[in-house]
């Protein structure tokens, strides 16, 4: 048979069987309604920071159309260094001007909130992936080479799960710099080593003693071939689940370090509650009567923070049959 | 005399997609002393039929008509129009059954006398701690186990063993018939003809029925009196062991027969059915063995074969049933 | 018969698992699974290997396919040793040439099954003047590809059709693994050699299946796949290990008869592993009759089949079941059950469990294997004088 069998370009049919296979899930995923909501919200989260730059377009245009010049001095809609001089006093409650208010300092809350998106995002998904890769990484091995490589990496584990992640982090600002890149640099390889990595090896022991690793090894696949081509693919979903659960907690470490002043980050919303409470506004009576200072920014971070995690039990039950309910 | 009647048995599993037929207007009897056995494929819904008969159904499974009269000292009850509390009345006391690796369902943290007891106490409350020891004493010794195994636990038995200790539990409640779904697909043959042996000889000696399952026609063979051929959620044939082996009428039940290679005699050439069975979900119109059979014609994609008595005890449902001696050639 | 070529020569084959776990010593229990295992297989035959769970015949098929490592022994392909390929490290295959060679040449010792013995001894006497490090280097020189060469000779097929098949791999990548691993062909290529294997298993059209993954098909269908995928490079050995054990009755005749036919077209021997003597009798010519670890008969299959004379063999064939309900087959002869082999005492592996068991068989060590009639040999003291 010498005509040809396969009419089209191989990548065109993974394409298309990609396609069909998420096309498959996307049917069980719609099902979720609490993941739905997640993926809402992400999605909403992600369209809001991308408008930041049109804000102080947009109220110079409607409010500052007379003072030009007032506006490119004060830049009263910069997160970090704007000011409004015609508000009588701050922190100001939301108005026109400022539709979430001003913080102690005259700033707009809403355009550090939108300016802080981005970032919150790119700090979450830069420690989940190196969380993520680390894990997947080890995980394999040591699932699959056993011995001595999987007593060490698991002991390792065992050391960085007992370790408070936290004080190390706050000993750590003392030393170097903490800016969001190390922050997420650092937290991606802690988490790396620590749970996840029994997790997916747990995982992995599953795949390895499967006959089609076997069936590879007989046909001459290398340590590396079968570890690539056969573990880390059938491992795969439950990294990506597990990523989910990491940007959660990447999100939450920072706004905690950044609540107590640890790092060295000039906008973020743990920043804007660490502002509040350290101009006094948080004690007290101030904490109901100044709300806009500290609500804003915590809720973004609940409601983020819970988007990624609902995100991930919806795709668990995606990832894991066993849990589907039929 | 008759012991339990089931008469047009039909369950289905509800899916998103449909109904999956598995069980699809099933009849038989079973006399008193009399040893059934149900052979057929994987996924052709043999083990449906005991679940269905035992009423140990999932959730999405819905009983869409038909009776399963069991006679029990002289009473006749349809075990299908029963609360579910009179339900548990009659199971393990009047049908137990042996479930499919059963050897795994031991639980590993207790002992298996106690097991054993429990079960039993479980039906009969009244029973005193002594009682019950005895009779699990006697059990044991009925199985061929040691009785000193009782306070042993399952990790110290062999899979022989631990089936026996199966065996013991499905007659510890005194059963009219015990339903065995493949009893010895995970043993190695010599244990295999072991129990099978047992289990003969215990229900010669209780006078039960016995109701076996498998895939494999050869211990059925072995086993039973009356061998009824599952196929895709229907009975195909049944008659009497001798006589479906002597002359099958089914295309189906001969295909079978002859699919099976032996270590005795002459080394024969093996038949292949072709294609594979088919799926339940949405049965097309017609016989269902249609697609795979050599002597299918318009008339069977079409219509339905019914399940008749050609002669006393040998059902069949196919409209070109074969005649004695008729050979058969599935091709290649 | 008798005078094909042989293949493969398994001489004295030993495999020991540790049965117990310690730390910084050395570890005293062992299963002793495969124990001193001879057997070979002649072109274009296949060999049943028939024994209980536990008996190690699935042991001795994954050594072949170098999945194991073998403790002893010896494998013969095409008349060259290549037991120093199937060792994962440069170490274990020198101590095996050390051990196997290099004291044989030293102290005079017998290595005449090895059809190149006397070629290395001759290399080692005259080309490196005795030098052993030398030597070793000279056997090991092309290790890896040796390895690989081995392993495209000799392919195994799986129980399991739903385990043996990764879930996330196509048709078409699966069965071109071995290809992309020795990089054999460009896209095209492949694309071709898997649509004649396709068609060859009978899985047509080639393109309809090509592209489906594993749970798109039934259980025969994806034994089938398994065979083409062993079948893609062309080995000149099969190991298959109960192939169709897992599939129902009316798919298992049909991958029986590929299998026959395949060995037939692309000529090839096959070790068949199986529990059931009936499927054994269908595809082999020979049988071993494993027990504990140990061949207890081998021979032509119908000869043994017919007059087994082992008791095990005999126990082994009186239970199994027999379709039709007229025959009332005799009781097997066997008391008691397989127990693991952990050290062993050296007296035959059957002495429990041996209904005709003699003073001699308690004393002496395990039988060897003798030969009671032409293309029959049974490892038994009753047929001892």
């Amino acid at each position: 048979m010498k005509e040809e069998v396969i009419r089209e370009p191989l990548w065109k049919i993974r394409l298309r069987l990609w396609m069909r296979s998420f096309k498959q899930n996307w049917e069980l995923f719609r099902e979720k309604k609490l993941a739905l909501f997640g993926l809402g919200v992400i999605i909403f989260f992600a369209i809001f920071g991308a408008l930041y730059p049109m804000y102080p377009v947009l109220m110079k245009n409607i409010f500052w159309k007379d003072q030009e010049d007032m506006f490119s001095a004060m830049k009263p809609y910069d997160p970090i260094i704007g000011y409004d001089p015609f508000i009588p006093g701050h922190p100001s409650p939301p108005s026109p001007r400022h539709p979430l208010g001003t913080d102690p300092l005259g700033r707009d809350i809403l355009s550090q909130l939108m300016y802080s998106t981005p970032r919150e995002f790119t700090l979450g998904i830069t420690a989940a992936l190196i969380t993520v890769v680390i894990g997947t990484m080890i995980g394999a091995s040591s699932a699959y080479f056993g011995g001595v490589v999987d007593t060490f990496f698991m002991r390792l584990a065992d050391i960085v799960m007992l370790f408070p992640t936290l004080a190390l982090l706050m000993v750590l600002s003392a030393f170097i710099e903490l800016d969001l890149l190390k922050l997420a640099l650092i937290l991606g390889f802690i988490s790396g080593f620590g749970s996840i990595t029994i997790v997916l090896k747990a995982q992995a022991l599953t795949v390895k003693v499967r006959p089609f690793i076997e069936a590879a090894k007989s046909a001459g696949g290398s340590d590396m071939y079968i570890i690539f081509k056969h573990i880390i693919p059938n491992i795969l979903p439950l990294s990506f689940l597990y990523m989910m659960f990491g940007v959660t907690s990447a999100i939450f470490s920072e706004a905690v370090l950044s609540f107590f002043g640890l790092v060295n980050v000039r906008m973020s919303w743990g920043i804007m509650i660490h502002t509040a409470e350290s101009q006094g506004y948080l004690g007290g009576e101030f904490i109901g009567k100044f709300w806009w200072l500290w609500l804003p920014a915590g809720a973004s971070i609940t409601l983020l923070c819970s988007a990624f995690y609902f995100l991930g039990r919806g795709l668990e039950e995606i990832v894991n049959p066993r849990l589907r309910k039929r | 005399m008759e012991i339990l009647s089931v008469k047009d048995l039909k369950m289905y599993y509800k899916t998103k997609l449909g109904y999956v037929k598995a069980v699809d207007g099933i009849s038989f009897t079973l006399d008193e002393g009399e040893s059934m056995g149900i052979v057929g494929e994987s996924g052709c819904g043999k083990t449906s039929v005991s679940m269905t008969i035992l009423r140990l159904l999932p959730e999405n499974a819905e009983f869409m008509g038909g009776k399963v009269l069991f006679n029990l000292d002289g009473k006749t009850v349809d075990l299908v129009s029963l609360p579910e509390s009179e339900m548990r009345r009659y199971r393990w006391k009047g049908i137990s059954m042996i479930f499919q690796a059963a050897m795994n369902s031991l639980n590993p943290v207790y002992k298996v006398g106690d097991q054993i007891i429990e079960a039993m106490l479980n039906h009969n409350p009244k029973l005193s701690m002594d009682d019950a020891k005895k009779k699990v004493a006697e059990l044991f010794e009925l199985v061929g186990l040691d009785p000193r195994r009782m306070d042993q636990y399952p990790h110290q038995y062999s899979g022989g063993m631990k089936q026996r200790a199966i065996i013991a539990m499905a007659l510890s409640c005194d059963p009219k018939i015990i339903i065995a779904d493949e009893p010895t697909t995970a043993l190695d043959v010599i244990v295999q003809d072991k129990i099978l042996r047992e289990m003969k000889k215990i229900q010669e000696k209780l006078n039960m029925s016995m109701i076996y399952i498998s895939h494999d026609i050869a211990v059925i063979a072995e086993v039973s009196d009356k061998i009824a051929v599952m196929y895709a959620g229907k009975f195909v044939e049944l008659a009497d062991s001798i006589t479906i082996f002597k002359k099958p009428m089914h295309p189906y039940t001969y295909g079978l027969m002859h699919a099976f290679p032996s270590v005795t005699g002459e080394r024969k050439e093996l038949t292949t059915i072709p294609g594979e069975p088919i799926n339940l979900l949405n049965p097309p119109k017609g016989c269902r063995f249609a697609p795979r059979c050599p002597k299918a014609d318009e008339r069977c994609f079409s219509e339905d074969p019914e399940y008749v008595e050609v002669e006393k005890g040998h059902f069949v449902a196919c409209h070109h049933p074969l005649e004695v001696g008729e050979v058969i050639n599935f091709g290649e | 018969m008798g005078n094909e070529k042989t293949i493969l020569k398994i001489e004295g084959l030993r495999k020991l698992f540790p049965a117990e776990r310690r730390l910084f010593r050395k570890v005293r229990k062992f299963v002793h699974a495969v124990d001193g295992v001879s057997y070979e297989i002649r072109e274009g035959e296949s060999l049943a290997l028939v024994g209980e769970s536990g008996c190690g015949k699935t042991t001795t098929g994954k050594i072949l396919v170098g999945l194991y490592e073998p403790t002893d022994g010896t494998v013969v392909m095409d008349g060259r040793d290549v037991t120093p390929f199937l060792f994962e490290s440069y170490g274990k295959a020198e101590n095996y040439i050390r051990r196997v060679y290099i004291d044989k040449f030293k102290n005079g010792g017998n290595g005449n099954h090895i059809g190149n013995f006397e070629e290395y001894k001759k290399i080692f006497k005259d080309k490196f003047n005795g030098n052993e490090r030398e030597f070793v280097k000279y056997i090991l020189k092309d290790r890896k590809k040796e390895m690989k060469n081995l392993r495209k000779k000799v392919q195994m097929i799986f129980q399991d059709p739903y385990e043996s098949l990764n879930p996330r791999m196509t048709i078409f990548d699966t069965i071109s693994e071995p290809l992309n691993i020795h990089n054999i062909g460009n896209l095209k290529e492949r694309e071709e050699m898997v649509a004649e294997l396709l068609d060859a298993v009978g899985l047509t059209p080639p393109e309809t299946f090509m592209f489906r993954f594993p749970h798109e098909l039934s259980g025969g269908q994806r034994q089938r796949v398994a065979i083409a995928r062993a079948l893609i490079l062309k080995p000149r050995f099969i190991v298959a290990d109960e192939p169709t054990s897992m599939l129902d009755v009316s798919i298992r005749t049909g991958i029986m008869k590929l299998m026959l036919k395949l060995a037939d077209e692309y000529n090839m021997s096959y070790l068949y592993i199986t529990h059931d003597l009936a499927v054994a009798r269908y595809m082999s010519n020979r049988i071993a009759v494993m027990y504990l670890g140990k061949i207890v008969e081998m021979g032509d299959i119908e000869e043994v089949l017919k007059n087994p004379a082992h008791p095990y063999s005999k126990a082994l064939l009186d239970a199994v079941p027999v379709p039709d309900p007229e025959v009332k087959r005799e009781e097997p002869n066997i008391s008691g059950s397989v127990a693991k082999p952990i050290n062993p005492p050296a007296r035959c592996r059957f002495y429990d469990r041996c209904p005709y068991r003699m003073e001699r068989c308690k004393k002496d060590p395990h039988p060897q294997l003798r030969e009671i009639a032409p293309e029959h040999h049974v490892a038994c003291y009753l047929f001892e004088k």
